[in-house]
């Protein structure tokens, strides 16, 4: 699975940190799903979402092998 | 968060405390064969079968010290490597049962490998070891991947 998590939160200048505080993970959490190395549950993926007042649909997209 | 079966973070270095000098003391004991005589003591025993005689429900006379030290193992090992982390979110939820199914994998196997090649006496000290090993394996497992988690921070 694909996400724009990296290039929003570059977009709005925010800090690994910030995000993970507001979501409630590590910031090792972010950084693995920005690397494409951890798919979050549906309840974080949501809770994402909402911080970037935003759809799931638009920071996550399932890839071929999915 | 859901009930997740763990220890409060804040007894995380009391585990480890208790589990690395409850080895070391193990592993001095194996070596040196050692058994302080103030451990010599009567306790309630609900099994205590020698060759030629049972017992059930007695009190029998025992040296603790070996009790004392597997305990010890047990309990720190458990405080250690089941306390939740500072922030214990989905990802380090996932380490974990990844690391133990990878350490039940691991300690059944050399166990297997145990049962078809070790024989006689020599099997008493693989049961010995095996009590502690699936719990020591997790626990450094589950390190090391959070070690690597943590050093891919810094990339």
């Amino acid at each position: 699975m694909k996400n724009t998590i990296k290039l929003e939160r570059a977009r709005r200048n925010l800090t690994q940190a910030q995000l993970s505080e507001f979501i409630q993970v590590s910031r090792q959490t972010i950084n693995a799903m920005e690397a494409g190395k951890y798919v979050p549950s549906t309840v974080l993926a949501l809770k994402i979402a909402k911080f970037f007042e935003m759809s799931v649909h638009e920071i996550f997209e399932l890839e071929e092998n999915d | 968060m859901k009930n997740n079966f763990l220890f409060p973070n804040k007894v995380k270095h009391l585990g480890a405390i208790v589990f690395a000098t409850m080895v070391i003391l193990g592993i001095c004991t194996l070596i040196f064969r050692w058994e302080p005589a103030t451990f010599n003591l009567q306790t309630f025993a609900i099994l205590s079968n020698n060759l030629g005689s049972e017992n059930h429900f007695s009190i029998v006379e025992n040296n603790l010290w070996n009790e004392f030290l597997a305990s010890g193992v047990i309990i720190g090992a458990f405080l250690y490597g089941f306390s939740k982390e500072k922030v214990e979110d989905e990802l380090i939820a996932a380490i974990r049962i990844r690391s133990l199914v990878w350490a039940t994998y691991i300690n059944y196997g050399i166990l297997l490998l145990a049962i078809l090649f070790v024989y006689e006496f020599s099997f008493f000290n693989v049961l010995v070891f095996n009590m502690f090993t699936l719990l020591i394996f997790f626990i450094l497992r589950f390190n090391w991947e959070l070690f690597r988690l943590k050093g891919n921070l810094d990339e």
